[in-house]
C-alpha cells in the first residue's frame, strides 16, 4: 500500500430512531419499551433535537442510505410525526436516491389509512411483526393479532404503494417442530414477501419466558430439532427464491435489508430516540476510531435530556473503539453474512492463524481469486453453530 | 512454685458435652480473663475451628488458683486436637499432662468420641477426673451415666461431680477436685533438661513458637537447646506461659507447661513428640519416649486455577509450611492442569483445611485432584518405587506387583451396631484381627484396612451406621500387596493425567462409570462428539459420550445486539483463562473441580 494512498470513503451512514411504545409488551420481548400514552409530539420535538445535535457532531456526513423507524411500535406514532420526522432526517443530511425508509407495524394495529399517510410521508418498506401464520402459535406468543391481519396489512400496504413488505416470523416454540416452522413459512409465503426475518425464539431472562424458563418450563425444542428446523427453512427459502442472506433473514437478490445490512457490514448509523444505540467510525483501517452508545432507555428521561441537546445526557453508556476492536466487531457482524466478511491484512494478522483451524474444522471457507479480494465466511454447519466459531476466533 | 503445687492437666469430651464451656468457666473463676476479654469459646482461636466445631491446635493456657486450703496453685490447662488424623497429636498433648477432667453429658452418657481420647489418657497413665455435666437438664441420669462410666471405661466414677458448665453450678468443685485428686507433677528439677514438644506453630513475629512440658531441669533465657531428634540446636530467646496473654517468665522449671521462643525458622525444626536437651547433654540423655516422625499419608495435587496464580500458590504453601511440619509440597506438572504442587497431608481431613486455608487466608482459586496413599511398585527388575501419584505409575508391562499401605483400626461401638460396622469394614477391603465385648455391652473391633479405603471417607461411614457412636482411631501398619491397577480417563483417546487413580481391580469398574457419567455432565457440548473413556490400560471399561452441539447461534444481531455480544466474547476471553485444553477438547476448571470433588 502506498504511504499517500487517498483516504478511504466515509461508511455509508443509515439513521435508525428507536419508537419506545407499545400498546403492550410481549412475552418474549425484552426491548426498551414502555406501555405508557405516547407523547406524540412531544417524543417528535425531543428526537428531533437529538438529531440535530448528532449531526453537529458527525463526522464525514453522508446522505442517509436507510431511514429506519423501529421499536417498540413506531406504527403507533401518529402519521403526522412520522412524516415530520423524515423531513427533518432529509433536510439534516440528506437521503440518496434509491433510500431505504422502513416502519415497523403490528398487523393488528393497522389500518389502510395509515399506509397511506405512511407512504405519503415518504416509508418505502414496512417490516410487519407477524411472528406466525397459526392462530395457537399466536396466543402462545402473546399476539392479539389474527393470521387474517397479517394477510389484510399485507394487502394494505401494497395498496398503499408501499411495494417492499418483510414478514417478521418466530419458531422454535415446543411442540412446533420442523413441520409447525415449515407450514408458518408457507403461508407466510402465500402472502409474495419479499423479506422474511426468521428467528429462532431466544428466551431472554427478563422477560415472562424467562421467568417460566427459570421455573422449569421448556420453552423451546430440542436443539436437535431445533437444527433440522432451521436446515429445513433454509432449504425451503431457497427454493422459494428467498435465499438467507443473513442468519435469519431472507430475500429475493436485491431486497436484502440496507438498514440491517449497516449492521453486519460495519456501516455507520446513528441511533436517535429512548434506548437507541448507534455507531459511527471511521479512518484507514490501522488507523479507524469509531464509538458506540445507547441512549438513555427511559423515554421520560430520555426526551428530557434530549431537549437540552446535551449527548452526553442522552447517552447512557459510550463506548470508543480502536481499530483492534472495529476489526474484530466486522468480523463478529460479518460472518452473520452469507457474502462473508472481506480478509483485510489487519483481520489476517489478527486471526489469521485461527481461521485456518476452522477452516479445517469445516466451519470456515475462504473464498476469492488469488491475489485478488479474498473473503471468509461460514459453511453452512459453520452458520449453525456460528457463536462457537466467533469464540474460537476472537476468544 | 514447688511442683507440688502444679497440676498439669486436660480436658478430654464428645463434642458439644461442654469442654469449652467448663475451659471457659475455669477461665472465669480463676480470673484470667475479664468478662469484657471472655469469648465464647477462647480455646477454639481460629476461625477454622469454630466454625468445624473442633479443635485442630493444642493450646496450653497457665492460671493461678488460691484454693480452700489457702495455698495458691498452678493450673495448666492443655487444649487437645479432636479428630482420628490427629491421634498423635492428640497422645503428645496427653503426655505433657499428668491428669485428665471426663466432661460426660449427664443426659446423654458415654459416646464414641470420648473414648478414643480417654484410652490415650489411659495409655499415657493419667489420673481422670470424671465430671457429669448438664446436671440441672430434665434428662439427666448421673447414676446411670456413673454406670456407664464404670463399664465402658474401667474407673471409679461413684465420686463424679456434678456440675453444670453453663450456669457455673459445681464448677468450685472442680477446681477443688483438681488440687486434690489430680495428681502433682514429679519432681525432677535437679536433673538435665528435658522437655516435651507438645505443640509449635509459626509466629510472623518471633518465628516458631514452641509448647513444651518440662519434665526434667530448666530451660532459660541463653539455654543452648538441641532438638534430640530433629537434630537441630538453637538458643533460647524467651520462655514463659499464656494466660492466656504471653507472659515472659525468667525460666521454665521441671513440672512447668509453657512457651519456648528460640529463633526457630521452620515448625519442622520444632516437631511434636520431640525431646529438648541442653545442647551440652545432646549425646548423653536419652529422649523422651513416645516422638513419630510425622509423615504424610495422604497425597493429592493442588492446581490453580488460573495458569498465573502459580507463584502466589508457591508462597502460600511456603507459609503454610512454616506452621504445618505435617505438610509436604513439591512442583508437579500435569499435562491437563498445568503447573501446581504435590501436597502430603496427615490425613484428608488435614487435607481440607489446607485447600481451606489457601482458599480462605490467601484467597486462591484450587483445583484439588483425587487424594492417594503412597503405593510400594515392584518392577519386574526388581526396583522399588514409592508413588505417590497415579500418573507416575510405571507401565503395567514393567510391574511385578504393588504393595499398598494398611493400617490397623481400632474401632469401639456400642454392640447393636457391630453387624453394620463389620459389613463395612468388609466392604473396605478389610481383614478382622479381632472383636471382644468390653463392658457389658460395648464391643471392640480391630481390623486391617487398606488406608486407600480409609482416607476417603471412612470416619463419615462409621458415624452414620453407628449414629455417631462409633469410635475410630488408627495406626500406619506396614504394606501388602494387593491387585490395584490404574484407572486412566480419555476424551477423546487423550489421556487426562490429573483423572488417573488407582484402585482395587474389583472397584475399578464402578469407579471407572462413575468418572465418566461425572464427566459428561460437565463437559461442555462441542462441534463434534466428545467419547469419555475409563481404561484400565488399553482396556475400555466404560464409556460416554457427549454429543456434538448442532446449533449454537444467536438468532438476532442488530445494533444493541452487537455491545451486548462484545462483551460477552469479553468475559468469555476472561474465562478462557481457566481453561485447560485436553488433546482438541476445552474442559473449565470448573469441569475438573466437579469431577474432582470428593463427596461419594
Amino acid at each position: 500500500m502506498s504511504q499517500h494512498a487517498a483516504p478511504p470513503e466515509p461508511p455509508p451512514l443509515g439513521l435508525y430512531l428507536h419508537f419506545p411504545y407499545c400498546a403492550r409488551r410481549c412475552p418474549y420481548c425484552d426491548f426498551t419499551l414502555t406501555t405508557r400514552p405516547i407523547p406524540h409530539e412531544g417524543y417528535l420535538e425531543a428526537v428531533v433535537e437529538e438529531l440535530r445535535a448528532r449531526v453537529a457532531a458527525l463526522e464525514a456526513p453522508r446522505p442517509l442510505v436507510s431511514l429506519y423507524l423501529g421499536g417498540g411500535t413506531p406504527g403507533l406514532w401518529s402519521p403526522r410525526a412520522v412524516g415530520a420526522w423524515l423531513e427533518a432526517a432529509a433536510a439534516a443530511l440528506g437521503v440518496e436516491a434509491g433510500a431505504e425508509v422502513t416502519l415497523e407495524a403490528n398487523p393488528g394495529e393497522l389500518t389502510l389509512e395509515q399506509a397511506r399517510a405512511w407512504a405519503a410521508a415518504g416509508v418505502n418498506r414496512l417490516s410487519l411483526g407477524a411472528q406466525s401464520l397459526n392462530p395457537a402459535r399466536l396466543r402462545q406468543l402473546g399476539r392479539l393479532h389474527s393470521p387474517d391481519d397479517v394477510r389484510r396489512a399485507v394487502g394494505w400496504a401494497r395498496t398503499a404503494g408501499i411495494e417492499r413488505v418483510s414478514l417478521d416470523l418466530i419458531h422454535g416454540l415446543a411442540g412446533q417442530g420442523a413441520a409447525g416452522a415449515l407450514e408458518d413459512l408457507e403461508e407466510a409465503l402465500a402472502l409474495d414477501p419479499d423479506h422474511v426475518s426468521l428467528y429462532q425464539l431466544t428466551v431472554e431472562p427478563k422477560t415472562a419466558f424467562g421467568a417460566r424458563a427459570r421455573r422449569g418450563e421448556e420453552l423451546l425444542e430440542p436443539d436437535e430439532a431445533l437444527a433440522d428446523a432451521y436446515e429445513a427453512l433454509a432449504a425451503r427459502l431457497a427454493a422459494a427464491g428467498l435465499p438467507l442472506y443473513e442468519v435469519s433473514n431472507a430475500a429475493r437478490p436485491g431486497r436484502e435489508a440496507i438498514h440491517n445490512s449497516l449492521y453486519w457490514r460495519l456501516g455507520r448509523y446513528l441511533g436517535v430516540g429512548a434506548g437507541a444505540h448507534g455507531l459511527v467510525w471511521g479512518g484507514a483501517e490501522r488507523e479507524a476510531r469509531g464509538a458506540r452508545w445507547q441512549n438513555a432507555r427511559d423515554p421520560d428521561r430520555y426526551m428530557a435530556a434530549a431537549r437540552s441537546g446535551d449527548l452526553s445526557r442522552v447517552e447512557e453508556e459510550r463506548a470508543t473503539l480502536d481499530a483492534e476492536a472495529l476489526c474484530d466487531e466486522r468480523l463478529l457482524v460479518g460472518l452473520r453474512l452469507a457474502e462473508g466478511v472481506r480478509v483485510t491484512p489487519l483481520l489476517e494478522e489478527r486471526v489469521g492463524a485461527r481461521a485456518a483451524r476452522q477452516v479445517v474444522a469445516g466451519l470456515l471457507e475462504v473464498v476469492g481469486a488469488e491475489g485478488g479480494e479474498r473473503r471468509w465466511r461460514a459453511t453452512a454447519r459453520g452458520r449453525l453453530l456460528l457463536d462457537h466459531l466467533t469464540r474460537r476466533l476472537l476468544v | 512454685m514447688s511442683t507440688g503445687h502444679i497440676r498439669n492437666f486436660a480436658i478430654i469430651a464428645h463434642i458439644d458435652h461442654g469442654k469449652s464451656t467448663l475451659a471457659d468457666r475455669i477461665l472465669g473463676l480463676t480470673g484470667s480473663v475479664s468478662e469484657r476479654e471472655q469469648m465464647d469459646q477462647i480455646l477454639d482461636s481460629m476461625d477454622l475451628e469454630r466454625e468445624r466445631g473442633i479443635t485442630i491446635k493444642a493450646q496450653a493456657v497457665r492460671v493461678p488458683y488460691r484454693a480452700q486450703d489457702g495455698e495458691l496453685y498452678e493450673f495448666n490447662l492443655i487444649d487437645t486436637p479432636g479428630h482420628v488424623d490427629f491421634t498423635y497429636e492428640v497422645s503428645r498433648s496427653l503426655a505433657a499432662c499428668d491428669g485428665a477432667i471426663l466432661v460426660v453429658d449427664a443426659s446423654q452418657g458415654v459416646e464414641a468420641q470420648t473414648l478414643a481420647n480417654v484410652y490415650l489418657a489411659l495409655d499415657n497413665e493419667l489420673e481422670i477426673l470424671p465430671v457429669l455435666n448438664k446436671i440441672d437438664l430434665p434428662a439427666a441420669d448421673p447414676e446411670r451415666v456413673k454406670e456407664e462410666i464404670e463399664d465402658i471405661i474401667g474407673i471409679d466414677a461413684q465420686h463424679a461431680i456434678l456440675i453444670s458448665a453453663k450456669s457455673g453450678l459445681g464448677v468450685p468443685d472442680v477446681l477443688e477436685a483438681i488440687v486434690k485428686r489430680l495428681p502433682a507433677p514429679q519432681d525432677h528439677r535437679a536433673d538435665p533438661l528435658r522437655a516435651l514438644i507438645f505443640d509449635s506453630w509459626y509466629d510472623t513475629y518471633r518465628g516458631v513458637i514452641v509448647l513444651v512440658r518440662v519434665v526434667d531441669g530448666e530451660v532459660k533465657k541463653g539455654t543452648k537447646i538441641h532438638m534430640k531428634n530433629v537434630g537441630e540446636t538453637f538458643e533460647v530467646l524467651e520462655v514463659g506461659v499464656f494466660t492466656p496473654k504471653a507472659k515472659q517468665l525468667d525460666a521454665l522449671r521441671g513440672g512447668d507447661v509453657g512457651f519456648v521462643i528460640a529463633n526457630i525458622k521452620e515448625v519442622r525444626h520444632a516437631q511434636v513428640g520431640d525431646t529438648i536437651v541442653a545442647y551440652n547433654d545432646r549425646e548423653a540423655l536419652a529422649p523422651l519416649p513416645g516422638f513419630k516422625p510425622v509423615t504424610p499419608v495422604v497425597f493429592s495435587g493442588l492446581f490453580p486455577v488460573i495458569p498465573a496464580d502459580y507463584d502466589e500458590l508457591r508462597d502460600a504453601l511456603g507459609k503454610l509450611r512454616l506452621n504445618d511440619s505435617a505438610f509436604h509440597f513439591e512442583p508437579e506438572t500435569s499435562a491437563a492442569l498445568g503447573f501446581g504442587f504435590r501436597c502430603g497431608f496427615l490425613g484428608l481431613l488435614h487435607l481440607e483445611i489446607i485447600q481451606e486455608r489457601l482458599e480462605r487466608e490467601f484467597d486462591m482459586d484450587l483445583i484439588t485432584t483425587a487424594p492417594t496413599v503412597v503405593y510400594k511398585v515392584h518392577t519386574n527388575a526388581g526396583v522399588i518405587i514409592n508413588v505417590d501419584n497415579p500418573s507416575l505409575l510405571p507401565d503395567p508391562a514393567e510391574i511385578d506387583h504393588i504393595d499398598e499401605p494398611v493400617i490397623k483400626a481400632t474401632i469401639h461401638i456400642p454392640a447393636s451396631y457391630c453387624g453394620a460396622v463389620l459389613k463395612l469394614c468388609e466392604d473396605r477391603r478389610g481383614v478382622q484381627i479381632e472383636l471382644r465385648y468390653v463392658g457389658r455391652d460395648r464391643m471392640m473391633i480391630l481390623y486391617h484396612l487398606p488406608l486407600a479405603e480409609v482416607v476417603f471417607d471412612f470416619f463419615d461411614r462409621l458415624k452414620s451406621v453407628t449414629r455417631g457412636y462409633g469410635s475410630f482411631e488408627y495406626e500406619v501398619d506396614g504394606y501388602l500387596t494387593s491387585n490395584l491397577v490404574k484407572l486412566d480417563v480419555k476424551l477423546n483417546g487423550e489421556n487426562v493425567d490429573a483423572l488417573s487413580v488407582i484402585v482395587h481391580r474389583d472397584s475399578a469398574y464402578q469407579r471407572g462409570k462413575d468418572l465418566c457419567e461425572r464427566l459428561r455432565k460437565v463437559i461442555d457440548r462441542q462441534q463434534f462428539d466428545v467419547a469419555i473413556q475409563a481404561a484400565i490400560g488399553t482396556k475400555i471399561i466404560s464409556r460416554e459420550t457427549v454429543k456434538a452441539l448442532r446449533k449454537d447461534v444467536t438468532a438476532k444481531c442488530y445494533g444493541g445486539d452487537i455491545s451486548r455480544k462484545r462483551k460477552l466474547l469479553e468475559k468469555q476471553k476472561e474465562g478462557k483463562k481457566r481453561m485447560k485444553q485436553v488433546g482438541n477438547i476445552e474442559v473449565s476448571q470448573e469441569a475438573f473441580l466437579a469431577v474432582l470433588k470428593v463427596d461419594e
